[in-house]
């Protein structure tokens, strides 16, 4: 009722209101039969006794019970019908936009996390909202979290902050909000979130301001298969004291002592790290920590090192100097690394790149760590040897030779029709005008083998100083992209800057329509109750 | 005619009245009526009879009925009263209560033909006559008076309803009635009882007449019947199957059973006459009535 008027129920299924139709039959087959004929009779009190005899009742009709019976039915057939109550107009779903980017993580005063206060506020909220409404919870921070239903009113477990918004929060609500659709955004309103804030829909915002020190940027020089990894991280102050700050690196390195930084109000200072690597890999943590931190989650900086090669460099050369380049080159990559070089190495002796020279064997390109030098297949005919190769040209785009310069590279003879299939990188120009490849990389699922036309003693490319550097780049490629470090991204400046408050007005969730509540079951105990009475009626 | 809903015929037409009157004026045929004639021819002239009693002398009264023994006693009139002296009469009681009209054909055309016969027989071989029907009584002598009685039957109409007993006291209040035919259906032995013990404190002999019809013996319809008491108004759906209608049946029998017991602890004759269809007019039809009635 409201502004004294009578809402009436409304009907989920009106055509089953047909059923009403019933009723009129029902009163028809109440009626008693309609006689025959009428018969006058001197002798009723025969007639009387004659029925008395045989027990049987004349047959009546109250009109009271037929009535109650009826409306009994009727009462039925509404419940049938499924009568609810009127509902309260609003919107029918509601879409939960939770801005879940890096900035929700800082803790406030009370140790919760603002993207858990936004959490603590939607189950509130909830909480009287009927389930009829459609709920999504959408969580967009560096995954985009998507909740339906009754996940949507519990979703605490389901957040967590980090990295940046994907998108305008602003557009989502916009896009998502219709007449039917009601958009709720939570947001901290970090200037950060790289959107103006919403202007559709409800705004809750949490949070406030905090004081924050963070890792702005880490650079790194990746020297793998070596064990030195030097770092370079930023620190950045967003607050307006002075503070020290100790900076600490843990995990899959030789261990090294925290380092203090002064860190200037609103300024950035640079520190140097130089690490070495432990051989088996693992995750790499540097986190800064600061007194008054309100967001740990820009206070780290997070990298996954793979593990360092065997030290092992394998060589299969001929003795004398035939060999002696390859034996050479050898040991310089090994020294490299700090391994040792391993000659002729047997079967089954572990070791992270093998070097051949000449001869013929079964090189498995394109499975196999190596790098060869004018080795043939074995089996087949004899391939054919040239002689005065001129250079033709070199794949300044493959990563291996990306920056090399084998412009002098000069090659005496060389065998044709050796290399196996694969991607040319070298090609020179035979006398009589043919180019043909000089070298080969074979890229397989399991390894990157590299193969050259030509022995080293055959030509001066180990003499070029490129040289180190393209066996260095072959042993990487050998090994795969898996052996890159893989590090998280620092969380961006904006989103660590807690010093700036929102200047938007909150916007309170507007009502939400509460469906009509089921009238079924008064209907029936309706009928039960006239049911009762037409039993007490005689 | 129309009574209750129910078409009534002509309970007189021409084929009854020419046999009533075979019934009525064919005295040779009918054993007795030549002594009954000459019994009313007597009374006329003679003063015989058996001594009875006096009654005191009043204006008009024959000088020759003077007791003069009982003057020379007394001082005072007075006239002898002979056996002969009181009218050989009879009275036909007419139930008109308004269950008559019930039966097919309706019993009240079968009660009013049988009225005629009793009373055209009255009227022809007796001296009076006195029609005791609805509430009203009607006295009648000689035989001309039978259009007069015919006239007074069809223009009666059922409904009016009085108690045995009443009509029988009001009549006694009239005088000595003779004879009385009573024509009913008897439905209700039990109210009927005490009006036959009031006639035989009376030393009035009566005959309780019963036209039967088809319904009082068997009830061959079937299906949901309105039973229907044209007196009260009372109605009853009742259905009527094989078991409802030997019911009935039953209860028929012993309703008749009742009525002979009533009637012969009252010292009364009941005759239960089965009444000849509407339209059968014949002599032979209603023959049996007029010994009915002469017995």
């Amino acid at each position: 009722m409201e502004g004294g008027s009578l809402d009436l129920p409304t009907l989920n299924e009106p055509q089953r209101l047909w059923l009403l139709l019933l009723l009129p039959l029902v009163w028809l087959l109440a009626l008693p039969p309609r006689p025959v004929r009428v018969l006058l009779t001197a002798h009723m009190q025969q007639w009387l006794l004659a029925r008395e005899a045989l027990r049987r009742n004349a047959p009546r009709v109250r009109p009271l019970r037929l009535v109650l019976l009826l409306a009994a039915l009727a009462c039925c057939i509404v419940a049938h019908a499924d009568p609810r109550s009127s509902a309260t107009p609003g919107a029918e779903r509601l879409v939960i936009l939770v801005d879940a980017s890096a900035s929700m993580g800082a803790r406030g005063e009370s140790g919760a996390t603002v993207l858990e206060d936004a959490a603590a506020a939607i189950r509130d909220r909830l909480a009287s909202v009927e389930d009829s409404v459609e709920l999504r919870l959408v969580a967009m921070g560096e995954h985009a979290t998507v909740l339906d239903g009754a996940m949507a009113r519990a979703p605490g477990a389901a957040l967590r902050a980090g990295g940046v918004l994907p998108g305008s929060l602003a557009a989502v609500a916009q896009g998502s909000t219709d007449e039917r659709t009601a958009v709720w955004t939570l947001t901290d309103g970090q200037p950060g979130a790289g959107s103006e804030l919403p202007a559709a829909g409800a705004l809750t915002l949490l949070g406030a301001r905090r004081e924050n020190w963070s890792i702005a940027s880490v650079q790194w020089d990746d020297g793998w298969p070596a064990a030195r990894l030097p770092l370079r991280v930023e620190l950045a102050s967003h607050a307006d004291r002075p503070v020290r700050a100790v900076l600490r690196a843990t995990g899959a390195i030789v261990a090294i002592d925290p380092v203090e930084v002064a860190l200037a109000p609103r300024q950035r200072a640079t520190v140097e790290l130089a690490l070495d690597r432990l051989a088996a890999g693992g995750e790499l943590v540097v986190r800064a920590e600061v007194e008054g931190d309100a967001l740990p989650l820009d206070d780290a900086w997070r990298a996954i090192l793979p593990p360092l090669p065997s030290p092992r460099i394998g060589v299969l050369a001929e003795e004398g100097d035939a060999g002696r380049s390859a034996r050479l080159a050898a040991r310089a990559l090994a020294e490299e690394l700090g391994g040792t070089a391993v000659e002729d190495p047997a079967p089954g002796t572990p070791v992270a790149f093998t070097l051949v020279e000449g001869g013929v064997a079964d090189l498995q390109p394109g499975a196999a760590r190596i790098a060869s030098f004018g080795t043939r297949a074995p089996g087949g005919d004899l391939p054919r040897v040239a002689a005065g190769i001129a250079l033709a040209d070199w794949r300044r785009e493959d990563p291996l030779l990306r920056g090399i310069d084998l412009s002098e590279l000069s090659v005496r003879t060389a065998l044709l029709d050796a290399l196996p299939a694969g991607d040319v990188l070298v090609t020179g120009q035979l006398p009589s005008g043919t180019v043909v490849p000089l070298a080969v990389a074979v890229r397989g699922r399991a390894a990157t083998s590299v193969h050259f036309a030509f022995r080293l003693a055959d030509s001066n490319l180990a003499l070029l100083p490129a040289f180190p550097q393209v066996l260095r780049r072959a042993m990487l490629a050998a090994h795969g992209e898996g052996e890159r470090i893989r590090a998280t991204d620092p969380v961006p400046v904006a989103e660590s800057d807690l010093s700036a408050l929102p200047g938007a007005q909150e916007r309170p969730l507007p009502s939400l329509r509460t469906p009509g509540r089921a009238l079924a079951a008064w209907f029936l105990l309706a009928a039960l109750g006239l049911l009762a009475f037409r039993a007490w009626v005689r | 005619m129309k009574h209750h809903g129910v078409q009534l015929p002509d309970p007189f037409p021409e084929a009854f009245r020419a046999t009533l009157q075979q019934l009525v004026g064919g005295a040779s045929r009918i054993e007795g009526d030549r002594i009954d004639a000459t019994r009313a021819r007597r009374r006329q002239l003679a003063q015989s009879g058996v001594f009875t009693g006096h009654r005191p002398y009043v204006g008009g009264d024959d000088l020759r009925r003077i007791d003069w023994n009982a003057y020379a006693r007394s001082g005072g009139l007075f006239v002898k009263l002979l056996e002969e002296e009181e009218p050989r009469a009879s009275a036909v009681v007419l139930d008109t209560s308004a269950t008559v009209l019930a039966g097919s054909p309706p019993r009240w055309t079968g009660m009013l033909r049988l009225a005629a016969i009793a009373g055209g027989l009255s009227l022809r071989h007796l001296d009076a006559l006195r029609l005791v029907a609805g509430g009203t009584e009607l006295r009648l002598t000689g035989a001309r008076s039978l259009p007069q009685l015919l006239d007074r039957l069809r223009r009666l109409e059922p409904g009016a309803a009085e108690s045995p007993r009443a009509v029988v006291e009001r009549m006694l209040d009239g005088g000595n009635p003779g004879r009385v035919h009573w024509i009913s259906h008897f439905a209700e032995p039990a109210a009927l009882e005490p009006a036959l013990r009031v006639l035989r404190r009376h030393a009035v002999r009566a005959t309780g007449v019963l036209p039967l019809v088809p319904d009082d013996r068997d009830i061959v319809q079937r299906g949901w019947v309105l039973v229907t008491d044209p007196a009260s108004g009372r109605r009853e759906r009742v259905a009527v199957d094989a078991a409802m209608a030997q019911e009935m049946r039953r209860q028929l029998t012993l309703l008749a059973r009742q009525q002979d017991i009533v009637f012969g602890r009252s010292g009364a004759q009941l005759v239960r006459f089965e009444l000849p269809a509407e339209t059968d007019h014949s002599l032979a039809a209603w023959k049996e009535a007029a010994w009915t009635f002469r017995r």
